[in-house]
């Protein structure tokens, strides 16, 4: 693997790692390497890092890249000495925006203490007691299963829906009659689900949004931004799945936005239209502006996000980038492992084993939280050979989001909310 | 990359709003067909199965008796008349069944007397009674005093239909006011498309004005197509002023768009919608005088006719067309149907549901 720096000509450059080989091996021994390599150089001031499929490159790499954000850009002056002393030679790193480390950009969304309930017997409280902070310039995701309150949450900063109680301020400015449309001049909103007119075509769709705004982007370049010119004459009713979410996003971008706001971009679609969609949301991103987002993917809040709301039952139970939440939990790494026999396993006998920071059960399974795999593992191995039980399955992973949601509650990002009260 | 031109009109909202509901509308031909083609089936078929003919042919049956070959002599002169002798059985059983229209039983004590069974209810014996009465009278040696000759009298008008286009022209802008307004505004609802409008800085008076202009446009070739085709095939002629007839159709056209407006402002499915349509359409295809006079209703049901919105639209235009009347003899009419709209309005924003 080779590390390459990329600047660019307005200063900010881009650090990315490749893999370049004609056979792929494994994203295991890739994504480690990028570990070590991530320790080596990048210390404390980055704060996001993902596997990303960045498209065709020159026929000797491979397409899988990792891309970090130096978020102190004073810093990349380091960067590039640290850079020149490794000795992997095949990474190619390039710096993303923004600039400024986010704590220093001003908010773009805050809300305070946001409370939904819905009439009804009995009435449903979507929205419980919920903070958020989101800066200008990041990606931020709301992360948690169906029911959570997601889709409330975002209406009620979208203004669509009124909060019970709690304040709002969009872009420095809260909801109001006199603040409405300044408001709106400068947001862009995906619903989840929404069908737009079969019979018009996508052109037409997208001048018809386009007029609604006093300045924007020509309906033209939105569509090759969408990678939709040329589906421009198809009315919408024959487009794929994927096609119409791309021109949802699309509607959302003609008015030039500074804020999006997306609600389950990718829910429903293929693999091949999820990495599209991502590519869109990243490169709006990259033009230092603001995308708040709803998901109950985690692999796509660890990809897109800058920072995640982890939401369940109508609050906020985490909130971080996805890389300390998942610090969080102890270690990066998950072993997971069955015994047979046993009906009631304890994880607590395995929570004392070296590299092991937390043990949980978890329908028949335990899970450990794992730092270092190679000292747990032999040391788990030994433990479970003392005690004459035998393996019935044993796997390890990279420890996730959705590992980082199951330590809190218990539960999984697909299960659905239960319905009974807090 | 960004633009900061707002003149062009290519970039208005409500110019976009109204075109984009052209386009939707004509980009669906099973709406297409049932705005334009519809109103042309039913007058076609109800102008054919309807159509005035020449008094045909009057069956008389004549009882047998003796003096039964005088009276089917008198009347077999006259081509107008079948007459035939019967059993008296036979007679009444034809009578009856509606085969003849006049049975004529001579006095058979007195050759000079005769009596006429007849139907009083249905027309046709009565005219019987009378042709029939005239002929015998005149064959028996009546001289009239007076010089009579017969003029044909061929100007439309009093058809009927004559009286039927200006029903169709009524029930057609209250179809489409109701749905093309209502029911087009309730599918945007239940699509979240009219949600996903209000998450933009489209006004929604642009919104509401786009399809009212777009319903109006729309207008303008059903009722082209509709007169046009009733006075090529039909030769239906409007007596009164053109521009009295496109008033009477504006305002009509607006006051049912208030009142799809009305009925679809807070409903958020289609069954409902569709009933509520019904509801509202089906009593005055029944009441309001589009196929037959509304005064045949009975008179406790009278004034709640005269104020249902239909009936003065239709009683106005066949005003205009038929009688000739000008525009303001019609000020009754227009002022029920002012009211309409500025009730139905001002109820319909106020009620309306956006999401």
């Amino acid at each position: 693997m080779r590390i390459a720096f990329n600047p660019s000509l307005d200063g900010t450059g881009s650090l990315s790692a490749c893999r370049a080989s004609r056979n792929r091996p494994g994203i295991g021994s890739r994504t480690s390497k990028l570990n070590e390599f991530s320790k080596q150089i990048t210390e404390r001031a980055v704060c996001t890092w993902d596997v990303c499929y960045a498209g065709r490159r020159p026929p000797r790499w491979s397409p899988d890249c990792l891309e970090y954000r130096a978020l102190d850009h004073s810093r990349l002056s380091e960067y590039e000495k640290a850079i020149a002393t490794v000795q992997e030679p095949m990474l190619r790193p390039r710096f993303t925006t923004p600039i400024l480390p986010v704590s220093h950009m001003p908010s773009a969304i805050r809300c305070s203490n946001l409370f939904k309930t819905y009439e009804g017997k009995p009435p449903v409280e979507a929205v419980r007691g919920l903070d958020l902070d989101v800066r200008e310039g990041e990606c931020f995701g709301l992360l948690g299963p169906n029911g959570a309150g997601k889709t409330t949450t975002i209406e009620i900063i979208e203004g669509l829906l009124e909060p019970t109680s709690g304040e709002v301020e969009v872009l420095g400015r809260a909801w109001g009659e006199q603040n409405e449309n300044a408001i709106k001049q400068q947001i862009g909103i995906s619903f989840q689900e929404t069908k737009l007119s079969d019979k018009l075509t996508v052109a037409e769709t997208l001048t018809l949004f386009r007029s609604f705004y006093e300045a924007g982007i020509d309906p033209e370049q939105v569509m090759r931004r969408v990678d939709l010119q040329e589906k421009a004459g198809s009315w919408v009713n024959k487009l794929s799945g994927g096609q119409r979410q791309r021109l949802a996003v699309a509607c959302a971008l003609v008015g030039d936005p500074q804020l999006l706001f997306l609600d389950e971009p990718t829910t429903g679609l293929d693999p091949q239209s999820r990495r599209q969609l991502w590519e869109i949301i990243r490169s709006f991103g990259a033009q230092g502006r603001t995308v708040l987002l709803t998901t109950h993917y985690m692999d796509e809040a660890e990809r897109l996000c800058d920072r995640v709301a982890i939401v369940d039952r109508g609050k906020v139970i985490a909130l971080g980038s996805p890389h300390e939440l998942i610090s969080g939990l102890g270690g990066e790494h998950v072993i997971e492992f069955t015994l047979d026999g046993l009906d009631r396993t304890q994880p607590d006998a395995f929570a004392d084993l070296p590299a092991v920071s937390s043990a949980h059960a978890e329908n028949g399974h335990i899970l450990l939280s794992v730092s270092e795999p190679h000292q747990a593992l032999p040391a788990l191995l030994r433990r479970v050979e003392e005690t004459n039980h035998q393996f019935t399955s044993l796997s390890t992973r990279h420890a996730s989001l959705e590992d980082v949601f199951v330590t809190l509650t218990g539960r999984h990002l697909s299960d659905e909310e239960p319905d009974d009260g807090p | 990359m960004s633009e900061h031109q707002q003149s062009s009109l290519r970039y208005s909202p409500l110019w976009q709003l109204t075109v984009s509901r052209i386009r939707e509308f004509f980009r669906e031909p099973e709406s297409v067909f049932w705005v334009y083609g519809f109103p042309i089936v039913m007058m076609v078929g109800l102008g054919i199965a309807f159509r005035n003919q020449p008094v045909e042919q009057i069956a008389v049956d004549i009882l047998d008796g003796p003096h039964a070959e005088v009276v089917e002599q008198a009347l077999g002169s006259h081509e107008k008349f079948v007459p035939a002798i019967h059993e008296p059985n036979t007679a009444w059983r034809r009578l009856r069944t509606g085969n003849t229209d006049l049975v004529v039983e001579v006095d058979s004590s007195a050759s000079d007397r005769y009596v006429y069974h007849f139907d009083p209810t249905r027309p046709e014996s009565v005219l019987a009674r009378s042709a029939v009465d005239d002929t015998v009278q005149r064959f028996a040696g009546r001289s009239d005093p007076l010089q009579v000759s017969d003029e044909a009298f061929e100007q439309p008008g009093g058809r009927y239909i004559d009286f039927l286009v200006p029903g169709l022209l009524g029930l057609s802008i209250m179809g489409g006011g109701l749905w093309g307004v209502g029911f087009v505004t309730v599918d945007l609802r239940i699509r979240k498309l009219l949600k996903r409008f209000l998450a933009t800085p489209m006004r929604r008076t642009h919104f509401l004005a786009g399809i009212m202009i777009s319903r109006m446009l729309f207008l303008i070739p059903e009722v082209l197509i509709m007169l046009l085709f009733a006075r090529w095939m039909f030769g239906v002629i409007n007596y009164g002023s053109i521009w009295a007839v496109v008033s009477l159709i504006i305002i009509g056209a607006v006051a049912f768009s208030g009142v799809g407006l009305l009925v679809a402002s807070r409903a958020k499915t289609i069954e409902t919608v569709s009933g509520l349509m019904n509801l509202v359409m089906l009593p005055m295809w029944m009441l309001s005088g589009a196929f037959f006079a509304a005064d045949r209703f009975p008179e406790s049901v009278q004034p709640l006719i005269q104020i249902l919105p239909l009936t003065p639209l239709i009683s106005s235009l066949r005003a205009v067309m038929l009688d000739g009347s000008s525009l303001g003899s019609q000020w009754m009419a227009i002022t029920i149907l002012c009211v309409w709209s500025v009730v139905s309005y001002t109820l319909a924003l106020r009620w309306f549901r956006w999401s």
